[in-house]
C-alpha cells in the first residue's frame, strides 16, 4: 500500500523536473556557446571576468543588496523587538498589516513608488508644502530610488523573521536576567540578541538573497542609475540578442545566489 | 517607560506608513482627474470609465484571471499529489524529495524564466501559451505545497487508523476523511498559487508569445512609453483582488498564515 | 464479546526488538490493562491487535480466529485514541454514524444505534456539534461512543484518560467502568498510570522492555509482585538484599550489608543463598517500644517525617539501610518525629521474596 502511495508525487516532481531542472542545463549549455557559432568556448564567462565594466557591475549589484540588507535590518529589528515585546492587544493587527503588502503586485508597487518620487510629485509636493526643500529632491532615477523601493519590497520578510524568533523568547528569561542583576542593555546584548539571531539570518537571507536578481525596481526607478546584473541580463535578452553570453550571466548570477544562501545557511547552523 | 512607549509607537507608525504611502498615493491618484498625477488633486471616476472602454486593458484582464485560474487548479492537484505522496516515503527521500519541492522559491524567478525562454528556443518552438502556464506552475506550486504540507503535518495520523478500525477501506478514509481535512487547505492554497501567478510580471514577460498580454505587462509597457493614467485605476482594482484572495485565505487557514514564511520574490 | 489470545508475538523496527515474543490470553467480556513505563511495548501490542502494525512473528487469534492477515477495515475492533482522532469536519452524530456507514446499515438502524449509543455515553442533545465545540471529557465520550457503536468484537483503548486533567480523569474511569459493564464488551486498556489500572481492570499485565512481567488481579498484583521491577513500579517498596544465614519454621535472618536482618517468613531458598525480599511501607507498623519480643522486629531512627494528609510517611535510618514505612493519620495515631527510635514490625506474609536472582 505505501510503496505505491509514493508514486503520488510522481507528476508534480516531473513537472519540476521538465520545467525548471532542464531549463537550467539548458542555459548551462547555451552558456558555452559561441555567438560565431564555433561551437563549445569559455569566452563568455572570459568576456565577464577580464572586462572591469561587469566586475564592477557585480560589486555593485552586490553593494545594493548589502544596502537593502543593511537598512532592513534597521527597520526590521526595532519593529519586530516592539511588535514581540510591547505591544499586546494590537500586535497581531500590525502584523496583518505588514504582511499585506507582500500580497499586492510587485509591478503596482513599483509603479506607486515611480509616481509617489517624480519631479513634482506627491513626495516633493510635501517637502515643498512644509517647506523642507523647495522645487524638486529629484530622486526618481537615482540609486537611492532603486534602494527606498527595494528596502520597501522586501523588509516586512525580515520583520516577520525576527519578530517570530523573538516571540519566542520567553519573557521569563529576561526576568531572570535583570533578577541576576544584569541592565536592560546586558540582558539584550546576552540573552535578547543572541536567541534572536536565527530570525535575524533567516531575514538576511530572504532579503539579501532575492534583491542580487531584481530587475524590475533598478530598471523603473534606477533608470541608467540603476544598472545591476539583472538589468544586464535583460538587456542580453530583449535589446542585444546576445544570448550565450546572457546565459552566462545568469549563471553566474545564480552561482552568487547560490554561494550566499549557503554561506548564510552555514551561519545558521553553527550555533 | 512612558516616554520609551511613546518612541515605540512612533517607530511603528512611521514603518507603516513607510509601507503603505506609495500604495495609498497610488490609489488616490485613480480618482484624481490629473492626467500626469499632479496636484492640485480632482476628485474623478474619469479614469475608471476610460479603463471600462480600454478594450486592451480588459483583455488583458482577462487573460490574467483565465492564467492564474488554471494556474491555481494545477498547483493545487499536483502539491496535494506531492504532499500525500511524500508521506509515504521515509527518510533521506523523504526529506530530499521535500528540499526540491520547494526549489523554485530559491531560485530568481529571472533566472527561472529565462532558462525556459532558451529551452523553447533549444526545441525550436515558438512561445506560446503552454509554456506560460508552465512557468507560472513552477514559481507558483510552492506556495500551494507550504500551506498543504502545513496542514498535512498538523493533520493527526490517528484520524486515518479510526476510519480503518470503523470499517472503512482505503479508499473510502481517503474520500471521507483525508481529503475533507485537506480541502481547506487547498482552496487556501490555490488561492494562493492563483494570487502569484495573478502578480507575476517576470515569468510572464520572458514567456507571453506576441500580441497576448496580462495586466503586469500592460502597467509595464505604460511605464515604458509613457503613462497611460487608467494604470492608477487598474492598479487600485489589482490591490483590491489580491487583498479579497488574501482574507480568502487568511479566513481559512487562520493563524497558520504565518508558516509562508519561506516565500520570496524577484 | 470475544476472546483474545496472542501467541508468541514479535515486533522489530530495524534493530530493535520492541516485542519480544508475548504471550496472552484475555476472557471473554474483561478489562485487562496493559501497563508498563513506556517503551514496554504496551502500545505496539494495541496496534498489532487492532492491525495497524504486522507482527514480525506469532499470532493473534480473536475467538480462535487467526487475525493476522486480516486488513484493519475488517476485524471489526472499536479503539479509542490517545487524541480521541475524532473526525473534526465532522459532528458528533457523524462521528458516531461513521462506522455504521461503512456497515451499510438501513438509516432507521442507524439511526438508533446512535441514539442508544449517545444515550449510554450521556450526551444527548450534542449531537450536531462540532469535536471543537466540546469538552475533554465529551471528546472522550464521543470517541468511547464511536467505537463501541459497531459492537466490535474488542475494544482497545489507547492512554485514552491521559488527556484529561486529574479529576476529571477519576470521574471518567468510573464512567468508563460503567459503561463497559453496561454493554459486556471486552476491554484492552494501554496505560502507564498505576492507579488507572488498579482501579479499572479486572487483570493487570505488567509489561517491561518487550515482556510480560506478571499477570493477575489487580490486588494479586499489588500484593504479590513477583520481582523488584512490578514491586516498584507498581506503588512503593523496600528491598532487603543478602544472604540467608540461619532459617527455621518461624523466622529467617538475612545477612546483609547493613547487618542481620531478621524476617519472619517461609522461603523457598536455603541457608546459603543469596535473596532478596521486598515489603510494601504501609505493612509496616512502627512502635516506640520493642512490644514484639519475637526476633522479627528491628529498630531504627526516624529521619525524616512527610506529612500527606491521610498519611504520614517515615523514613527511617535501621543501620544504615533506608526503609520507609507509612501510617494512616487515624484518630489517636501515636505520631513520630524526626530523631525518633521506633521498632519496625510486620506480619510474616507481607515480607515477600523477589524471583530476581541475586548476586552473592
Amino acid at each position: 500500500m505505501k510503496s505505491k502511495k509514493q508514486w503520488l508525487t510522481a507528476p508534480g516532481l516531473l513537472v519540476l523536473l521538465v520545467f525548471a531542472v532542464a531549463p537550467l542545463f539548458i542555459m548551462l549549455y547555451y552558456s558555452f556557446l559561441s555567438d560565431s557559432g564555433a561551437g563549445f568556448t569559455l569566452d563568455n564567462y572570459k568576456v565577464f571576468f577580464q572586462k572591469s565594466f561587469y566586475l564592477s557591475l557585480t560589486w555593485s549589484t552586490i553593494k545594493n543588496s548589502i544596502y537593502v540588507t543593511l537598512i532592513s535590518l534597521i527597520i526590521a529589528y526595532p519593529l519586530a523587538y516592539i511588535m514581540a515585546k510591547k505591544l499586546k492587544g494590537i500586535k497581531n493587527i500590525i502584523l496583518i498589516l505588514i504582511i499585506i503588502p507582500f500580497f499586492t503586485n510587485q509591478l503596482v508597487r513599483v509603479y506607486s513608488w515611480l509616481i509617489f518620487l517624480q519631479d513634482g510629485g506627491i513626495f516633493d509636493a510635501f517637502l515643498n508644502s512644509v517647506s523642507i526643500i523647495e522645487g524638486s529632491l529629484s530622486l526618481l532615477y537615482t540609486r537611492k530610488a532603486v534602494i527606498i523601493g527595494l528596502v520597501h519590497a522586501f523588509f516586512p520578510y525580515m520583520v516577520i523573521t525576527i519578530y517570530l524568533a523573538l516571540e519566542k523568547v520567553d519573557n521569563a528569561l529576561l526576568e531572570a536576567s535583570s533578577s541576576l542583576g544584569a541592565t536592560k542593555l546586558e540582558t539584550f546584548r546576552r540573552i535578547t540578541l543572541p536567541l534572536s539571531r536565527p530570525g535575524i539570518l533567516s531575514g538576511i537571507l530572504l532579503v539579501f538573497v532575492p534583491c542580487l536578481g531584481t530587475f524590475v525596481e533598478p530598471r523603473i526607478l534606477g533608470g541608467v542609475n540603476g544598472t545591476v546584473i539583472g538589468t544586464v541580463i535583460e538587456d542580453q535578452f530583449f535589446e542585444i540578442y546576445g544570448w550565450n553570453f546572457g546565459a552566462s550571466i545568469a549563471f553566474i548570477l545564480l552561482a552568487m545566489v547560490l554561494i550566499s544562501m549557503n554561506v548564510l545557511n552555514y551561519l545558521g547552523r553553527e550555533k | 517607560m512612558k516616554k520609551s512607549g511613546i518612541i515605540s509607537k512612533a517607530f511603528v507608525i512611521f514603518a507603516l506608513i513607510y509601507l503603505y504611502t506609495p500604495i495609498v498615493v497610488l490609489m488616490v491618484m485613480s480618482f484624481n482627474s490629473s492626467r500626469y498625477n499632479q496636484m492640485p488633486f480632482d476628485f474623478s471616476f474619469k479614469w475608471y470609465q476610460d479603463l471600462f472602454q480600454n478594450n486592451v486593458l480588459i483583455q488583458a484582464a482577462i487573460n490574467s484571471i483565465w492564467i492564474a485560474a488554471v494556474t491555481g487548479v494545477i498547483c493545487v492537484i499536483l502539491a496535494t499529489l506531492l504532499v500525500l505522496g511524500s508521506q509515504a516515503l521515509s527518510g533521506r527521500l523523504k526529506n530530499s524529495v521535500q528540499t526540491f519541492m520547494l526549489m523554485p522559491l530559491t531560485i530568481p524567478w529571472l533566472i527561472i524564466g529565462l532558462s525556459i525562454l532558451l529551452m523553447i528556443r533549444a526545441l525550436d518552438f515558438e512561445k506560446n501559451l503552454f509554456f506560460v502556464l508552465a512557468g507560472h506552475t513552477v514559481i507558483s506550486l510552492p506556495y500551494s505545497v507550504l500551506v498543504l504540507q502545513a496542514r498535512m503535518q498538523s493533520m493527526d495520523p490517528a484520524l486515518e487508523e479510526a476510519s480503518a478500525s470503523l470499517g472503512a477501506n482505503v479508499m473510502t478514509t481517503f474520500r471521507r476523511i483525508t481529503l475533507p481535512v485537506l480541502a481547506p487547505a487547498m482552496v487556501a492554497g490555490g488561492f494562493l498559487s492563483f494570487m502569484i501567478s495573478f502578480d507575476n510580471f517576470v515569468l510572464s514577460y520572458f514567456l507571453m508569445p506576441s500580441g497576448f498580454s496580462t495586466l503586469p505587462i500592460e502597467i509595464q509597457s505604460s511605464i515604458k512609453f509613457g503613462f497611460t493614467p487608467e494604470i492608477n485605476a487598474v492598479s487600485t482594482i489589482i490591490i483590491g483582488i489580491s487583498l479579497l484572495c488574501l482574507a480568502i485565505v487568511g479566513l481559512i487557514m487562520g493563524s497558520s498564515i504565518k508558516s509562508l514564511f519561506g516565500k520570496k520574490e524577484v | 464479546m470475544a476472546t483474545v489470545r496472542l501467541e508468541n508475538l514479535t515486533k522489530k523496527y530495524g534493530e530493535n526488538t520492541v516485542l519480544d515474543g508475548i504471550s496472552l490470553e484475555i476472557p471473554e467480556g474483561t478489562l485487562v490493562s496493559l501497563l508498563g513505563p513506556s517503551g514496554c511495548g504496551k502500545t505496539t501490542t494495541l496496534r498489532l491487535i487492532a492491525g495497524f502494525e504486522q507482527a514480525d512473528g506469532g499470532d493473534i487469534y480473536i475467538d480462535n480466529q487467526r487475525v493476522n492477515d486480516i486488513k484493519v477495515h475488517q476485524r471489526n475492533i472499536g479503539m479509542v485514541f490517545q487524541s480521541y482522532a475524532l473526525f473534526p469536519h465532522m459532528t458528533v452524530w457523524d462521528n458516531v454514524a461513521y462506522g455504521l456507514k461503512q456497515r451499510k446499515l438501513s438509516k432507521k438502524e442507524i439511526d438508533s444505534r446512535v441514539k442508544d449509543v449517545l444515550k449510554l455515553v450521556q450526551l444527548e442533545g450534542y449531537e450536531a456539534r462540532k469535536p471543537k465545540q466540546l469538552s475533554g471529557g465529551q471528546q472522550q465520550r464521543v470517541a468511547l461512543a464511536r467505537a463501541l457503536v459497531i459492537q466490535p468484537k474488542i475494544l482497545l483503548l489507547d492512554e485514552s484518560l491521559s488527556a484529561l486533567d486529574k479529576k476529571l480523569r477519576v470521574e471518567m474511569q468510573v464512567e468508563l467502568r460503567r459503561i463497559l459493564d453496561a454493554s459486556g464488551i471486552t476491554a484492552l486498556f494501554v496505560t502507564h498510570d498505576q492507579e488507572e489500572a488498579l482501579t479499572l481492570s479486572d487483570y493487570i499485565v505488567v509489561m517491561d522492555r518487550g515482556t510480560i512481567v506478571q499477570v493477575g488481579k489487580p490486588y494479586e498484583v499489588y500484593e504479590a509482585p513477583k520481582n523488584r521491577f512490578v514491586a516498584s513500579f507498581l506503588g512503593k517498596s523496600n528491598f532487603f538484599e543478602g544472604v540467608i544465614k540461619e532459617k527455621n519454621d518461624i523466622v529467617i535472618i538475612l545477612e546483609t550489608s547493613f547487618g542481620e536482618m531478621p524476617l519472619a517468613t517461609s522461603s523457598p531458598r536455603e541457608v546459603g543463598e543469596a535473596a532478596l525480599y521486598s515489603i510494601r511501607p504501609e505493612k509496616i507498623k512502627l512502635e516506640a517500644t520493642d512490644k514484639n519480643s519475637a526476633a522479627e522486629s528491628i529498630s531504627g531512627v526516624v529521619k525524616f517525617v512527610t506529612y500527606a494528609g491521610n498519611i504520614s510517611s517515615y523514613t527511617i535510618d535501621c543501620n544504615g539501610l533506608q526503609v520507609i514505612a507509612e501510617s494512616q493519620n487515624a484518630v489517636g495515631e501515636f505520631q513520630f518525629k524526626e530523631g525518633d527510635l521506633v521498632f519496625l514490625c510486620w506480619e510474616p506474609q507481607f515480607c515477600l521474596l523477589m524471583e530476581d536472582e541475586v548476586k552473592k
